[in-house]
């Protein structure tokens, strides 16, 4: 039985891609819920650094610890990041 | 309405959403098993109690065996040294944080009937109110505007009146109050709840709305003990759609759920082991144990001599040994001190590992919002105990060495359910908590603290940004930026 959460391996494969291309610390994707975030997928925070958001569409938004150097690429990233999301 | 009434009582219980979550027709609570174990672990050895300690500081949950060898713990220096060792576990998940919150009852109609609770249908002396989108938002207006509270503990009957729709519909209210204080904005950050158990497509209504812990207390674990408590025909009259509730939760998604019993009704000792089996059950099933655990003490309620005549009663010295267990035994999980008890019970068993307590208390219906101070058992669930405003609370707890944290920061972005608890049992939370409870505090002193407050508060603050210093090097230029944006009129900024 599982929480009803992401269980998407390629996802997280691919948030780890991410991490280690671009130096992020922890970088997961939480749900949106009302007016809150509910943890989705990924890799916990590892640096303890205040997490930054980047929104993927209404429901779902990229957090990472550092991302300076994910910035310049994060338009590139987010179609493939929503197709591993939806196809979940 | 009758016939209403009756078909909505008949509906609430799906017994497939309990049946599939069972083995072989058995729920997990076996009562045998329990006494069995707490006979069998009598006059512990206390070089094997103290491998027990080292388990539990290393966040580890107990086996039932040795949770129920520290409840045979009788020896007063061992039972010092579990003091002291409950602090340190605590310290490790936590930090020397102490969450504060209100409870907030919307309503006190009930169709159930149970033998102890002032609020059960026919206890004709209770004055039945069930709070109108109005007065809710009032009530959220005192609390998060004059009072200074970012979390709630929403409470609800189960009737009718107060059905999932209510439920959603409060929680999207009190979200939606935002009121201008001091120098910041006064707002509720996390509504928890605390309501009847729900099915699972009602648990979904209530996690997109945006619950916070979702809290069912199984009153007492003890299977004829609970038959007797809560009549037969009733909807908690069924203990198994009681237990399996925080299954369905999970199930549905909602992050975060509070375990808890109210102590009193059945032996402690009974109750502590139910209270770990159900921890254990959830790990096992879903991954997650329970974000609080709950135990309040039965008080005196209005027309409800069971209170007086129970002969389960708990002493204070008992209190004190249970709560050290429970932080022993589940070493990752909140634990829940209400304001149920005297300021001295407090005082002396916040030292024991307890992370959360409210303050300001009011638990009649609208009675934040009617500025009412005498207690009215007529309105009320029970009698409450200490009755310190939050700024008290906080300024007592300061001089302890706690700092109040008002930190939301997990809801802000996501560390929620297994992220959390993993952060919890690896002391990463303990760190973040420091940082969130610096900023939080540094908010509250700021925008609602007397000047008292404000003095020993900032006093505390000062140690622990240097503690944050030497500790956390790394992240301290960062929290002092953030520091002086608070000083200078900004909100909810968190790690």
């Amino acid at each position: 039985m599982e929480k009803e959460t992401c269980t998407s391996e390629k996802l997280v494969k691919f948030l780890e891609e991410i991490k280690n291309r671009y130096d992020t610390g922890g970088i997961w994707i939480s749900e949106k819920m009302g007016r809150r975030w509910s943890f989705y997928c990924g890799i916990r925070p590892i640096l303890l650094f205040p997490p930054v958001s980047f929104s993927l569409d209404e429901r779902f938004a990229l957090f990472c610890e550092k991302p300076e150097n994910l910035k310049k690429d994060i338009e590139k990233i987010k179609p493939k990041l929503k197709e591993l999301l939806y196809e979940n | 309405m009758a016939t209403t009434l009756k078909s909505w009582i008949e509906s609430r219980i799906k017994e497939d959403e309990i049946t599939k979550y069972m083995e072989n027709g058995r729920d997990f609570i076996n009562d045998e098993e329990i006494w069995e174990k707490i006979e069998k672990n009598k006059n512990p050895d206390p070089s094997w109690i103290r491998e027990i300690f080292q388990k539990s500081l290393e966040i580890e949950t107990l086996t039932p065996d040795e949770t129920a060898a520290l409840i045979n713990v009788d020896d007063p220096d061992l039972i010092e040294e579990m003091k002291e060792v409950a602090l340190k576990v605590k310290l490790k998940v936590y930090d020397n944080r102490i969450v504060t919150f209100a409870p907030l009852y919307l309503g006190n109609y009930c169709v159930n009937n149970c033998l102890y609770c002032g609020f059960r249908k026919d206890n004709h002396v209770i004055k039945r109110k069930v709070l109108t989108e109005e007065e809710i938002r009032r009530e959220t207006e005192v609390l998060a505007g004059e009072i200074g509270h970012k979390r709630l503990i929403v409470v609800y009957g189960e009737h009718p009146v107060m059905d999932v729709e209510y439920m959603a519909r409060s929680l999207e209210i009190i979200y939606d109050v935002k009121v201008p204080v001091r120098e910041g904005y006064g707002q509720i950050r996390r509504a928890n709840v605390n309501a009847p158990p729900l099915q699972i497509d009602e648990l979904k209504i209530l996690k997109e709305v945006g619950i916070g812990t979702y809290q069912v207390f199984q009153e007492t674990y003890h299977h004829d003990t609970y038959n007797k408590l809560h009549p037969q025909g009733t909807i908690k009259g069924n203990y198994q759609w009681r237990l399996y509730c925080m299954h369905r939760a999970l199930e549905a998604g909602v992050d975060d759920v509070g375990i808890g019993a109210l102590f009193g009704l059945y032996d402690w000792r009974f109750e502590v082991m139910g209270l770990l089996y159900h921890s254990i059950e959830l790990e096992k099933k879903f991954g997650i144990g329970p974000h609080t655990i709950s135990f309040p003490r039965l008080e005196p309620a209005a027309n409800t001599p069971f209170v007086q005549e129970t002969k389960y009663k708990v002493s204070n010295q008992d209190f004190e040994k249970l709560i050290l267990v429970l932080r022993l035994a589940v070493p990752y999980t909140g634990l829940i001190l209400t304001a149920r008890e005297s300021k001295e019970v407090r005082d002396r068993v916040i030292h024991y590992g307890v992370t959360q307590t409210d303050a300001s208390t009011k638990i009649g219906i609208g009675a934040y919002s009617d500025r009412y101070h005498e207690q009215e058992l007529e309105r009320q669930q029970f009698m409450i105990g200490d009755q310190r405003s939050l700024d008290e609370l906080i300024r007592d707890l300061a001089k302890m060495g706690y700092i109040t944290s008002f930190c939301t920061a997990g809801y802000r972005c996501g560390r929620t359910g297994k992220c959390i608890m993993d952060l919890l049992r690896t002391g990463k939370e303990g760190r973040l908590c420091k940082l969130n409870a610096i900023l939080t505090f540094k908010e509250w002193l700021l925008d609602f603290a007397s000047s008292e407050t404000q003095e020993i508060g900032q006093m505390l603050i000062k140690r622990e940004l240097q503690e944050v210093k030497q500790t956390m090097p790394h992240v301290y230029p960062k929290l002092m930026e953030y520091y002086r944006r608070i000083e200078n009129g900004e909100r909810d900024l968190y790690f």
